[in-house]
């Protein structure tokens, strides 16, 4: 899966100046395949594995000279004109702090078509809204432009005390009042877990890194309106939801068995709507099973909540995701627009260093 | 129905929407409006915030409130019952008995939610490997509540005869032991039947037409509003047919008579010219203290079954004798007959079996009196003009001779209109 990442990084259109690679001691045959590309990446490796990303992204930073960069996972393949819709982002908003970039899955399974609808529902619709209230949740670890003055100057430090380092950097980004833009065009593919327990896993850290993150950044409900919108919404009505969910069934069966019809009719049309827009007629076919999701995704979100908030547990487990051969979509070429106030600069110069530590 | 459980979808909706409003003024009409709401100033902000998740989350609070109640309130019935409603009553009945044989009812009285359901199950499941059909006396009150006996009766519907065991089987609340229809007047009385028949049609679909009253007593008033409610078979001890011939639980030792006891209490009764045997059984009488079978009573129960098969006896329900060929000569409404047509009755004449004239007239509509002493509900013991003047009237649709008088050819007219009334009202 590296090669294909890296690949990817080397396939762009707009040429990176710089790739480091930051190889977290893994044991696998990684660094031999790392060792064919030679020079035209720096590949950092720690002599003792770090087990979280959030550190391994702080070393990699270390060594990081450019103005603009971009973080992804080694498992995930970059659209090839990912750097060059950032790039005109940049240029275009000179205050601009961010690109949050759009994820898709890559085509394995019923779990990860499942999966992909819920990604296209969230991106195309929640995360839009986000965008437009000026308060885009989460930058995607594996989907994020930065400009590295952000790290250097001391704005924002690396903290390692949540799951979810993606959403603790974004919630910071936000008190800070830091402009994000969210790019639908800038696409990445990544891997998303193909067994249940994986997908388990990784709900389980998304939503208690969620849960966390809420507690440890609740000075944003005040600072920003538009947070306070976005994630009372969301997070209440996620409660709600999952409440309902599991306890009606108790209460009334029938009214419960009604809840259900609901929610596979509208399954179906979110289906259908992500079939259309992702042009997978897997993903029309799937949807049925979204009724699952839904329950489990639900209970997870409880478990979390009682977890994180009401039980005070602090929980630090990185969850590794089975890695398997993903075959990355082929993608297509994205029209760029010409924006009326864009300027044509010279690419900005870097200089490449070697030394492997 | 799922109110505001879309509250998030909706409103980023609305804000992707609004956002483009914005675009539209700004690009189109080149007009400026404020987008960054960060130049407020940061108490502003706050208000604006505290503002936003006050009324975000009484949203949410609200809808998961109404969520709940709508859940509590609306009509209840869990999954299992609902499963019920779809089974097919299997409808094959054991061959009846030929003309000569003695005949046996098997009378299983409280059959209830709940309480000793699972011994009442077992003699039911024994009676019928034995091929014997057997009348349950249900006490309908909150029967719906424990699905697994109504699951039995839906499913064994062609060999049990429900019959309504009273609606409560609870007296007064002074006397909680005394027959639920001892005391009840006319109107109390309606009122069960109506409750108990509603629940019971909603567990079966059989005809309901028998009726056993609590405790074997039962009000005079009650009982004329038995036929108006389509009950034509009464089964109580004193009445002619259906009368307990034979008990299984002795009073003074407290435990079940042996199975060879029963068996002579029905032998003694065939041979005095009755060719049925209406046995009582009791589910508790087979329970011990704690609500188990007690194995050791209970074989007498699987012996008396045994004696019954060994001598040929048949066994069938109320209703499968009430339809047989050897009842339905001249046996039938038998039960009723001896309410009401005892004796001839005329003007002058007082008794009980006026009141029941005056009941059914009243009940099909010849009415006696508007009010007082004579109207529905109200009915009196003494045969006046008004009594003869609405008999005559039931005469004249009826094309028989208006004599005013009660005979036996009107008698048996009144109760089989009775009959239809009663079905028609059932159907309601």
């Amino acid at each position: 899966m590296i090669r294909q990442c890296v690949d990817s990084c080397l396939a762009q259109t707009r040429r990176p100046d710089e790739i480091v690679v930051v190889n977290d001691a893994s044991t696998d045959n990684t660094p031999i395949i790392l060792k064919e590309y030679g020079d035209q990446i720096l590949v950092v490796t720690t002599e003792v594995a770090t087990g979280n990303k959030s550190r391994a992204q702080e070393l990699g930073l270390r060594f990081v000279t450019g103005d603009i960069v971009m973080a992804t996972d080694g498992d995930s393949v970059l659209h090839p004109q990912f750097l060059e819709l950032v790039e005109k982002d940049f240029m275009n908003d000179p205050e601009l702090s961010v690109v949050a970039g759009y994820v898709e899955s890559m085509k394995h399974n019923l779990l990860t078509a499942l999966r992909e609808i819920d990604y296209t529902l969230g991106q195309d619709l929640y995360k839009r809204a986000q965008a437009c209230a000026n308060f885009v949740l989460v930058i995607p670890g594996c989907a994020g432009a930065f400009k590295t003055e952000l790290f250097k100057d001391g704005t924002i430090n690396f903290e390692h005390d949540t799951l979810t380092e993606d959403l603790d950097f974004t919630y910071k980004l936000n008190l800070k009042h830091k402009k994000i833009k969210y790019n639908t065009q800038a696409i990445v593919f990544t891997q998303d877990p193909p067994t249940l327990s994986s997908y388990a896993n990784q709900m389980r850290r998304w939503y208690g890194g969620g849960w966390q993150n809420l507690r440890k950044h609740k000075r944003v409900f005040l600072e920003k309106p538009s947070a306070a919108l976005i994630l009372s919404t969301t997070y209440l009505e996620g409660l709600l939801f999952s409440c309902v969910l599991f306890i009606i069934p108790f209460i009334n069966t029938i009214l419960f068995f009604q809840v259900i019809l609901f929610y596979i009719v509208s399954n179906f049309l979110v289906g259908s709507y992500a079939a259309f827009r992702k042009k997978r007629v897997g993903l029309l076919l799937a949807s049925p099973f979204m009724l699952i999701f839904n329950f489990l995704n639900s209970y997870i979100f409880l478990e979390q909540f009682v977890k994180e908030i009401i039980l005070n547990k602090k929980n630090m487990v990185w969850f590794h995701p089975e890695r398997s051969d993903m075959i990355a979509p082929v993608p297509e070429r994205v029209p760029i627009s010409q924006e009326e106030n864009s300027e044509v600069s010279s690419p900005i110069a870097y200089h490449v260093t070697k030394n492997e530590i | 129905m799922t109110p505001l459980l879309g509250l998030t979808a909706v409103f980023c909706l609305c804000i992707i929407v609004v956002r483009n409003i914005y675009i539209f003024f700004e690009r189109v009409l080149r007009i400026s409006i404020p987008r960054s709401i960060t130049g407020f100033y940061s108490k502003q902000r706050k208000l604006l915030s505290v503002f936003i998740i006050g009324s975000v989350s009484s949203l949410i609070v609200v809808s998961g409130v109404y969520m709940f109640y709508l859940a509590a309130t609306k009509p209840h019935s869990n999954v299992a019952y609902v499963s019920t409603l779809f089974m097919e009553d299997s409808c094959t009945p054991f061959f009846l008995p030929a003309a000569d044989q003695k005949i046996a009812i098997l009378r299983l009285d409280d059959v209830q939610a709940f309480s000793w359901s699972d011994i009442a199950k077992q003699m039911m499941d024994d009676a019928f490997t034995h091929k014997y059909p057997v009348v349950a006396g249900v006490i309908p009150y909150r029967i719906r509540e424990d699905i697994s006996i109504v699951r039995y009766l839906k499913s064994h519907s062609c060999h049990v005869e429900l019959a309504m065991h009273g609606y409560t089987h609870a007296g007064s609340d002074y006397e909680p032991n005394e027959g639920e229809f001892a005391f009840v007047d006319s109107v109390e009385a309606r009122r069960r039947f109506e409750e108990g028949i509603k629940e019971l049609q909603k567990i079966t679909t059989q005809n309901l037409i028998s009726f056993i009253p609590p405790r074997n007593v039962m009000s005079d008033e009650a009982k004329a509003e038995l036929l108006p409610y389509g009950f034509r078979i009464l089964s109580m001890i004193g009445t002619s047919i259906y009368d307990v011939d034979a008990s299984t639980w002795d009073f003074t030792d407290q435990k079940p008579y042996r199975a060879e006891e029963t068996f002579t209490a029905c032998e003694e009764h065939w041979n005095s010219g009755d060719s049925t045997c209406v046995i009582m059984l009791h589910p508790q009488d087979y329970a011990k203290e704690d609500g188990t079978i007690d194995a050791d009573r209970y074989s007498q129960y699987t012996s008396l079954l045994k004696l019954l098969s060994e001598n040929n006896i048949g066994v069938l329900t109320f209703k499968q004798y009430e339809e047989s060929p050897w009842a339905k000569s001249d046996r039938s409404h038998l039960e009723m007959r001896s309410m009401l047509l005892t004796r001839e009755l005329k003007i002058g004449d007082t008794g009980n079996d006026v009141r029941y004239l005056q009941k059914f007239l009243n009940t099909l509509g010849y009415t006696i009196r508007i009010s007082g002493t004579g109207s529905l509900g109200r009915e009196g013991d003494y045969f006046g003009e008004a009594t003869a003047r609405a008999l005559r009237a039931f005469q004249h649709d009826e094309g028989v001779e208006e004599t005013g008088v009660l005979d036996t050819q009107t008698g048996t007219l009144l109760l089989e209109r009775l009959n239809v009334h009663g079905d028609d009202l059932r159907s309601e």
